[in-house]
């Protein structure tokens, strides 16, 4: 059956920070673009944020940081692999940023001075400022809605079409009803978030995880499909944070007078988080788990601090404390690693772009975690958000219309009506997706080696195989057979990736038994994948400096 | 693994459903309320009559409106098959829901008529619609309400005259009470006023037969043919006759006669076809309204439920009930209706409590997580 096609000129895949605020640029710039946004869930509280924040990570405040100074600080703390210029501009137009959200209402609380509260949070520079803002998503969403974006709510992208190199737009999936809507785009930003179902959690739950788990590396694996590059695959990340429920709180406490002690109460942090390295450390001798102290802190530091937690960032860590019988007053608060997880926001993982959030193909936007900005956080999901409307503005101006590709879509349709059946098939969603979780912490994360991303490619293909045997008898099962593929497929590039990359780097990150030590001499680079032919292909890509064009 | 750690207050709960909508995993499902169920046009009575019973009856017409613009013929009619439906007709007889939706409507008048307009709705599209009846007003109503210019065609000299004057036999089914009574003069005015204050063009003295309907597809970028028996168009399911031309309601071939809630819901059904087709997606996108909006079929009543005592009906004092007598009868509804857990999903981020406007709903911490 031939499906109609939706017509836009922009075309937004994910609705979170960077896609609302996106949305919201565009058509500042041109009130009459059509914009419409594809969101998995729904648009108002869908994303990472979902409940607000409470701080915005990288704000460089005249007078007291730079850019020029953030970059020093990025580089330190990301090995040296980092573009420079994506980066300094994302700390250029962050002040900026602050003061736009200041305008909408968001409150960035000030000391007795007068000063915005800062909190040291990178190597050098205190970066990262205080905010208090529970309602930022729905404050996002009704300044896009209200110059009217198109928000088409329970859909999920699943491919980018493309015309002769360029991009035409995408195919989506409804999450609920498992239909296909096919929307004709001049230019597409895919905002899609990161992979945060990457490892299992250590409470097993499959959705228990630090990360969104709505977002499951769905653009990066449409990005590679559409012929976009996407690198720092092999920076697996964990954090540390609250034992099982994997909610964070470091520097919350942290800053504010909080120690992280080792098991024999040797202080590890205390009032900066300064010290991550040392607390893994401790973790992985045996001197865990660590934890953090509050009960020496007065009760209206504590009280500050329950304040923050319990209302804008993850309100539901007050029933889990009280579940768990912990008041801060008495308790320490212990800490382990969560799940690991690929993202841009938080690590280096992401689709290759430069500082006009350009990726390899012509029209093909990314911003967000979904992004290679090194560590990011909001403050890039933001930036990168309004850069990319501003380049999409020019973009389809500037270029001519593109045609829907009928054998790209037919492709497609083909796919999915195999895979929309429960008939004959055994093999449940969540049984493959737990299962395949589980060989990825076995075999993709430190200490890894030669040897064991040798039988990941055993794991990796039996998955493949086992995905045409997995029942989908309504829309949600099948979308979710289509989160799991993507997973696969991220897997993969983290595999050869990290196989590809003989040295070790980033610590915990990338660990190599076979090859333990850093190699600048050879490995002072990106690893960039492409897929060429349905095969993924590694290759090295060199550091760019400021001024530079960044190799796509 | 415990199924459920969404806790809901059954008392407080208005199944509006809006936690569903809003879920971020897609991880709740709402049960529906009986009534609902039944009632042809869908209509929320649980969470009208809980707001009733909590003394809010502002907010119950709100709810009422929100379902829809007919809430003044409602409360004529009555919706039979939703009263059958009610599970207290078991436990002492069923909930009055027309005397209390004529109580609610004669209390809240500015609310059940209001123009109601949606604040990001807009569209330059335009969509003509042939007849003033049940099917052709409900479908301008809720096109204009995604945003559409709308334009209504009326062969007669006054707006919906097959829904004053209902002649005897037309317009009645078995299901929804035989012949329905016919609506005061009052209330028809007051509705017409309301569909013209949401900026819909109804032009009377204009028929448009057969031999029009060309023109009209060339003009307008929908047509929606309602014009009732007189005429007849062969559409599918879904109301898609040819190209841009849909029909709803009597005027489609080889049907059973409609009564005018059915022929409502056909104008809404076809006013989601016509969305469907301007706005670029397939005709019947979404058009499985459960799925597509999370709705299950009602399982039963719960055990607690069950214990409930018997009770009849609060007779009115005057012809019409006291807001106490209102609140009363309505504080009878069992609360069939209420969301679940179903995916197992949920990353415990609370969006859905926020959005519940009673704070019925409670999320617990997963078990593996707690
Ligand atoms: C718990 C937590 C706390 C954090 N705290 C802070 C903080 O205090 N300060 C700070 O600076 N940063 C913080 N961050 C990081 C910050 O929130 C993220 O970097 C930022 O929100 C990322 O924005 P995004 O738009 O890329 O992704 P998101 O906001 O997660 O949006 C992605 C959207 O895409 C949708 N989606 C996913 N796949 C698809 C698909 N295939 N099709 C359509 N839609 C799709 C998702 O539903 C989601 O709405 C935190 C992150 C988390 C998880
Ligand atoms: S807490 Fe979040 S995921 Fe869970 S049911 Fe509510 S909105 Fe959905």
């Amino acid at each position: 059956m031939k499906l109609p096609i939706m017509e836009t000129d922009f075309l937004i895949i994910g609705g979170g920070s960077a896609g609302c605020i996106a949305a919201m640029h565009a058509l500042q710039a041109k009130p009459d673009l059509r914009v419409t946004i594809f969101e998995k869930s729904d648009i108002v509280y869908g994303g990472s944020i979902a409940r607000g924040m409470d701080a915005l990570n990288i704000v460089a405040i005249p007078g007291r940081t730079d850019a020029q100074m953030y970059l020093e600080a990025i580089r330190a703390m990301s090995g040296g692999i980092v573009d420079a210029g994506p980066s300094y501009v994302m700390a250029d137009r962050s002040y900026a940023l602050l003061k736009e959200m200041e305008g909408w209402g968001v409150t960035f609380p000030k000391d007795e001075n007068g000063q915005y509260k800062t909190l040291r949070y990178h190597v050098k520079g205190e970066f990262q400022t205080a905010m208090d803002e529970p309602e930022l998503k729905a404050m996002l969403v009704q300044r896009a809605l209200s110059r009217g974006a198109k928000p088409v709510n329970r859909v999920m992208g699943i491919r980018l079409l493309t015309d002769s190199g360029r991009v035409a737009g995408a195919i989506g999936l409804n999450v609920r009803t498992g239909q296909l809507v096919i929307c004709k785009a001049k230019a597409v930003l895919v905002a899609s978030g990161g992979v945060s179902r990457f490892t299992m959690p250590n409470s097993e739950y499959l959705y228990g995880v630090y990360d969104y788990p709505g977002n499951t590396g769905d653009g990066f694996a449409m990005a590679l499909k559409a012929g976009a590059g996407v690198t720092g695959m092999e920076y697996t990340q964990r954090t540390m944070l609250i034992k099982d429920s994997n909610m964070p709180l470091l520097a919350i406490c942290v800053t504010r007078g909080g120690k992280v002690l080792d098991c024999n109460g040797k202080v590890i942090m205390e009032g900066e988080v300064n010290n991550i390295n040392a607390m893994n450390e401790a973790f992985t001798q045996g001197r865990g788990p660590v934890h953090i102290q509050l009960s020496h802190l007065p009760e209206e530091k504590i009280r500050e601090i329950e304040h923050i937690l319990f209302t804008t960032e993850r309100p539901v860590n007050e029933r889990f404390f009280a579940g768990r019988r912990i008041d801060f007053r008495k308790q320490d608060i212990e800490l382990w690693p969560t799940e690991y997880y690929l993202c841009g926001g938080h690590g280096l993982a992401g689709i290759r772009v430069n500082e006009r959030a350009e990726t390899a193909v012509p029209g093909l936007y990314a911003a967000g975690d979904v992004a290679s900005v090194a560590k990011q956080h909001l403050t890039g999901a933001f930036v990168f958000g309004e850069i990319a409307a501003e380049q999409a503005v020019k973009y389809i101006r500037e270029e001519p219309d593109v045609q829907i590709p009928e054998e790209q879509v037919q492709e497609e349709q083909e796919l999915h009506q195999a895979r929309f059946s429960s008939k004959g098939k055994d093999i449940d969603i969540h049984d493959l997706e737990r299962k395949m979780r589980r060989m990825v912490a076995d075999y993709l994360v430190s200490p890894k080696n030669s040897h064991k991303f040798d039988l990941w490619k055993y794991w990796s293909e039996t998955f493949s195989k086992d995905l045409e045997h997995v029942s989908a008898g309504n829309g949600h099962e099948l979308s979710k057979v289509y989160e799991v593929a993507n997973i696969l497929l991220c897997a993969d590039c983290s595999a050869l990736a990290g196989d590809f990359r003989k040295e070790s780097r980033w610590g915990e990150c990338h660990k190599r038994s076979d090859y333990p030590e850093r190699d600048d001499a050879n490995w002072k680079c990106h690893v960039v994948i492409k897929m060429n032919n349905g095969t993924l292909e590694a290759q090295k890509t060199r550091i760019s400096e400021l001024g530079e064009e960044v190799v796509l | 693994m415990n199924s459920s750690n969404i806790a809901v207050n059954a008392n407080a709960c208005l199944a509006c459903g809006k936690c569903v909508d809003h879920c971020i995993m897609d991880n709740l499902r709402l049960v529906l309320p009986p009534c609902r169920q039944a009632s042809p046009l869908g209509i929320n009575y649980q969470g009208i009559l809980r707001l009733t019973a909590a003394g809010k009856p502002a907010e119950a017409a709100k709810l009422l409106r929100s379902c829809t613009p007919f809430g003044g013929f409602l409360a004529v009619w009555g919706d039979k098959a939703a009263s059958q439906a009610c599970s207290r007709s078991r436990k002492g007889g069923a909930l009055d829901m027309a005397r209390v939706l004529s109580w609610l409507v004669q209390r809240e008048e500015s609310a059940v008529y209001s123009a109601d307009p949606d604040p990001y709705a807009h569209s330059c599209k335009t969509v003509a619609v042939i007849g003033s009846g049940p099917a052709g007003l409900q479908a301008a109503h809720d096109l204009r309400r995604k945003g559409y210019a709308i334009t209504v065609y009326e062969a007669a000299p006054s707006i919906g005259s097959t829904l004053r004057f209902l002649p005897s036999g037309e317009g009645s089914s078995p299901a929804e009470g035989g012949i329905l009574p016919s609506i005061p003069a009052e209330i028809m005015d007051k509705t017409i006023a309301m569909l013209l204050g949401m900026g819909i063009d109804i032009r009377t003295f204009s028929p448009k037969g057969q031999s029009e309907l060309d023109e009209l597809c060339k003009t307008y970028d929908a047509v929606l043919c309602a014009s009732g028996k007189g005429s007849v168009l062969p559409a599918d399911d879904l109301g898609w006759v040819r190209d841009n031309l849909f029909a709803a309601g009597a005027c489609v071939k080889n049907q059973k006669q409609i009564g005018t809630l059915q022929a409502m819901a056909s104008g809404a059904k076809a006013a989601r076809t016509i969305c469907n087709f301007l706005e670029g997606f397939s005709l019947d996108y979404e058009s499985d309204q459960r799925t597509a909006r999370g709705l299950e079929r009602f399982h039963g009543l719960s055990d607690a439920q069950e214990d409930t005592a018997d009770m009849p009906a609060v007779k009115p004092s005057a012809q019409e009930y006291s807001d106490a007598e209102a609140a009363s009868e309505a504080s009878r509804c069992l609360g069939c209706g209420s969301p679940a857990e179903r995916n197992q999903t949920c990353w415990y981020c609370l969006p859905c409590e926020v959005v519940c406007p009673t704070h019925a709903l409670y999320v617990r911490v997963p078990y593996l997580v707690r």
